[in-house]
């Protein structure tokens, strides 16, 4: 008898969190989905920026078609290891991508004195993509610098690639992160600090703060090493420093 | 919904700016995910294999995996090239196809009817050795050296050692009365500690681990013992006129707490470990058992009737300053303090059983973390990242293990008749 | 949304009608026991126990009675069939006497002064379903109730001891209302 009360209230709590988190995940559905750069309606959201940036973009990429023209600058590095979603594009942008693509898989297991002489020829290799690499910073500096708007990716905030190589390893970094997290805690956070050479590899990778969940810092520094193996290297032949914040995805997780 | 859109927005995006002004750039990604921990099979190191020692291995390193809540476990094998365990001896290629985040490995031998087991952890992404130990005993210890291996990987993976080479103190029936046992926290290796016929209740382990007390019928009255549990010595420590229940020994290991009639109704009382009347802290016409302390020592909680029903009150360690922490439910009994010092957990009487609950030390966040049949005496591990509780599902009461969050409710009771009141003890 | 607004009117409707129905039972429970407690209007003696003052109330009749129930099993032995003390019953998680246990207690009170003249312990049991720590303490007040009653009867204290089991020796081994009612007991132990 006396415990119906509190089931009612039960009740009553399940749907208040019921409607929460209905409106919470409407919430991150609309703003995921790329509402906020100009703030523009919610209802026209991809198709009005290509619409705007075609006649921009297609002349400077020179190529015939206007259609493939404006895609073309973002997706390089971001689809380069991984997927080939987009329709073919032209031959420079796809060939130099590849290969470090190819490079990637090798790379993790220099283990042993036996590989050496592997290595040796991974690191022909991997020159041969630096300078194919270097080739395509030219490429995404001067589609940038021509047109910095949102170039027309869908699903894009207009930083996802292309526009600068902090953004570029934030996507990598990403895509490794999905693949690594792990937590032990309920909002864990950790802040590392990156230095990564002119080759691209991670010189250094300082902890600067942490909420202090070791499984989620594993799985961040987890992310790191397997994201490092398909970086390019920074544009210019410079080095690259950055700070990166590390958390989970907002309301998944309570 | 358009403007409630926008106002959303507006409140989000300074954050959004702040983060970036400040030039960090932010890594995001779906925080459900669990470390996949892959037990490779046990090698034989020397001399021939067993596939006794084998299955003892994985058997308790699962078993401990699964409980332990970051990792979701795989035993099957993948094809090496090798069997080697050590770094450099084995390819880890064929465990990153497999998706491990974690890999176990784990090669025994025999000699002299000693069993040697030697464990190593891998951080399969990194490529990296994480732990290597190797410990040695007879064969009946097997399970027990993988369970210091997985205290080990907790202490790596997540920053503090694991419970699992714990012991669980309980009563069981199994002989026709209330006897108390002693078993390993998965159940195993069962030794019986009481054996007097009579009625025994409500053990507690000692902060060290090293003595039991609880309440026996074995003279008439239910009085209060306490036993050294290497040598099996025991004092009768609480024999005053009426009940000597609920002895929970003080953080401090030379108190006891324990509910005492012996001025009427049941009261709470604070005795020296030998026995000794140090304090009586409640003053009430009702009913006040089972003690808890606090973490610190500082603080306990109770159970008392005083408003009608049994409610879980708190006060100092001096009587002072009392409240009542539970005000749902009509009927909330056996609170414990997690060691941690955040939660307590307690149960609430609901239909014709009781479901166990925890909730903050002020009365916050009750949370509800058994539904199936009928759940009481929860008892926390000495890390506070799990509880054991008794349980009745269809048949006799059972022991079970869980996550702190009800999560990976496993039953770890192998034996006949009902068993109840497990404490789980502090590290050896 | 509306139809969880639907929802959300009907559990509340539903949660009204049951905390009604709980208020009403509970009413008629007090009602019952008052008449219990209010029955012996006679001006109450002496109290001498500390904990129930209900109980000292009704304690007041029956020691009146005693003496009388003395002399008639004085001049009928005849009417003590029974040689043996019975059992009283109590509801749930309660300690308070019922008529039914104070007639039984009266009853057992002629039998401890005419024809039993040992020490006698009294058990409090309960039912299995409230926590088996709790009941300890409860089934001992379901204990020192009868032993006061008894007292009051005009049974030396010297001769009662008590002893609660909690829920540790179920009379019936069954899982329903009949058994824990049968459970929710003091039983009367001649020591000799």
């Amino acid at each position: 008898m006396t415990l119906q009360p509190s089931r009612h209230e039960g009740r009553l709590g399940t749907m208040v969190a019921v409607s929460l988190m209905v409106h919470l995940t409407m919430f991150v559905i609309l703003t995921r989905a790329n509402f906020f750069p100009g703030l523009k309606y919610p209802e026209a959201p991809v198709y009005y920026v290509d619409v705007v940036n075609l006649p921009v973009a297609s002349p400077r990429a020179g190529s015939p078609a206007a259609a493939p023209g404006p895609a073309a600058p973002a997706p390089p590095p971001r689809t380069a290891p991984r997927e080939m979603t987009l329709p073919a594009t032209s031959p420079a942008k796809t060939k130099p991508t590849s290969t470090p693509a190819k490079a990637g898989p090798q790379k993790p297991t220099p283990e042993t004195a036996r590989e050496f002489e592997e290595r040796l020829a991974q690191l022909e290799r991997e020159t041969e993509a630096r300078h194919e690499a270097a080739a395509i910073e030219e490429l995404k500096k001067r589609v940038a610098a021509g047109g910095r708007a949102p170039a027309g990716m869908p699903g894009a905030t207009g930083k996802e690639a292309g526009s600068d190589y902090g953004s570029y390893i934030q996507s990598r970094l990403r895509d490794a992160f999905k693949t690594t997290i792990a937590s032990q805690s309920k909002n864990p956070e950790v802040v590392v600090h990156l230095t990564i050479d002119r080759n691209g590899k991670v010189v250094r990778a300082r902890l600067e703060r942490s909420s202090g969940d070791k499984v989620f810092e594993d799985s961040v520094m987890r992310a790191i090493a397997k994201a490092e193996q398909n970086f390019l290297p920074p544009p210019r032949g410079g080095g690259f420093d950055q700070g990166f914040i590390f958390k989970p995805q907002g309301v998944g997780k309570k | 919904m358009k403007k409630i859109f926008l106002v959303m927005a507006l409140l989000i995006f300074p954050a959004a700016v702040f983060a970036a002004s400040q030039g960090y750039l932010e890594v995001t990604a779906p925080g459900t995910r669990l470390l996949q921990l892959a037990i490779a099979p046990p090698v034989a190191l020397a001399g021939p294999e067993n596939s006794a020692f084998s299955k003892d291995i994985v058997d308790a390193l699962r078993f401990d995996m699964t409980l332990a809540g970051p990792f979701n476990v795989t035993t099957s094998p993948v094809t090496e090239g090798t069997s080697g365990i050590r770094p450099g001896d084995f390819d880890f290629t064929p465990w990153k196809a497999a998706g491990a985040d974690l890999l176990i490995k784990t090669g025994y031998s025999q000699a002299n009817g000693n069993v040697t087991l030697e464990c190593r952890l891998y951080d399969v992404v990194r490529s990296q050795e994480l732990a290597a130990k190797r410990y040695s005993g007879s064969a009946k210890e097997l399970r027990r050296m993988a369970h210091t291996f997985s205290d080990e990987i907790m202490r790596v993976t997540t920053g503090e050692k694991g419970p699992f080479t714990g012991k669980i103190a309980f009563v069981s029936t199994r002989t026709g009365n209330k006897e108390i046992y002693l078993m390993d926290y998965d159940g195993y290796n069962v030794q019986r500690v009481t054996h007097n016929g009579s009625i025994n209740l409500n053990p507690d382990f000692s902060p060290s681990g090293r003595e039991l007390i609880y309440t026996s019928y074995k003279k008439g009255n239910p009085d209060l013992y306490r036993r050294e549990l290497f040598t099996g010595t025991e004092a009768r420590i609480s024999a005053r006129r009426g009940i000597n229940i609920t002895g929970a020994w003080a953080p401090d290991g030379n108190r006891i707490a324990l509910a005492m009639s012996k001025d009427g109704t049941s009261q709470i009382y604070v005795i020296s470990k030998d026995g000794k009347e140090l304090a009586r802290l409640t003053h009430s016409n009702a009913i006040d058992v089972s003690p808890a302390w606090s973490p610190d020592g500082s603080r306990l909680a109770f159970v008392s009737d005083r408003l009608g029903k049994p409610q879980v009150f708190i006060m100092n360690a001096d009587g002072s300053n009392v409240h009542r922490l539970t005000t749902s439910g009509a009927y909330n009994v056996s609170p414990r303090w997690s060691p941690k010092g955040d939660r307590i957990a307690y149960c609430r009487q609901m239909g014709n059983g009781f479901q166990i609950f925890t909730i903050n030390q002020d009365g916050s966040g009750d949370t509800q973390l058994t539904t199936d049949g009928s759940n009481e005496h929860p008892r926390w591990s000495p890390d506070g990242r799990y509880i054991t509780f008794s349980s009745r599902r269809g048949g006799a009461d059972a022991l079970y293990v869980m996550r702190a969050d009800g999560t990976g409710q496993a039953m770890i009771s192998r034996g006949k008749g009902n068993d109840s009141h497990p404490v789980w003890s502090p590290r050896w | 949304m509306r139809d969880g607004m639907v929802g959300f009117l009907v559990v509340l409707c539903c949660g009204a009608l049951l905390v009604g129905g709980c208020a009403k039972k509970e009413m008629v429970k007090g009602e019952e026991a008052i008449p219990a407690a209010a029955a012996p209007v006679k001006p109450a003696e002496q109290a001498p126990a500390k904990p129930e003052v209900k109980q000292e109330k009704m304690a007041a009749e029956p020691v009146k009675e005693v003496p009388l129930a003395k002399e008639e099993a004085a001049t009928a032995p005849s009417a003590a069939q029974e040689e043996t003390l019975q059992r009283i019953h109590f509801d749930f998680d309660s300690y308070v006497l019922t008529k039914d246990a104070r007639d039984i207690l009266t009853k057992d009170a002629e039998l401890l002064l005419k024809k039993i003249t040992a020490k006698v312990t009294i058990e409090g049991h309960c039912d299995e379903r409230g926590s088996d720590e709790y009941n300890l303490a409860l089934g001992e007040k379901r204990a020192k109730a009868a032993m006061n009653y008894l007292v009051t009867l005009g049974i030396p204290a010297d001769r009662l001891s008590v002893i609660s089991y909690g829920k540790e020796k179920p009379l019936d081994p069954g899982h329903d209302e009949a058994a824990w009612a049968k459970n929710r007991r003091d039983e009367f132990v001649v020591t000799k």
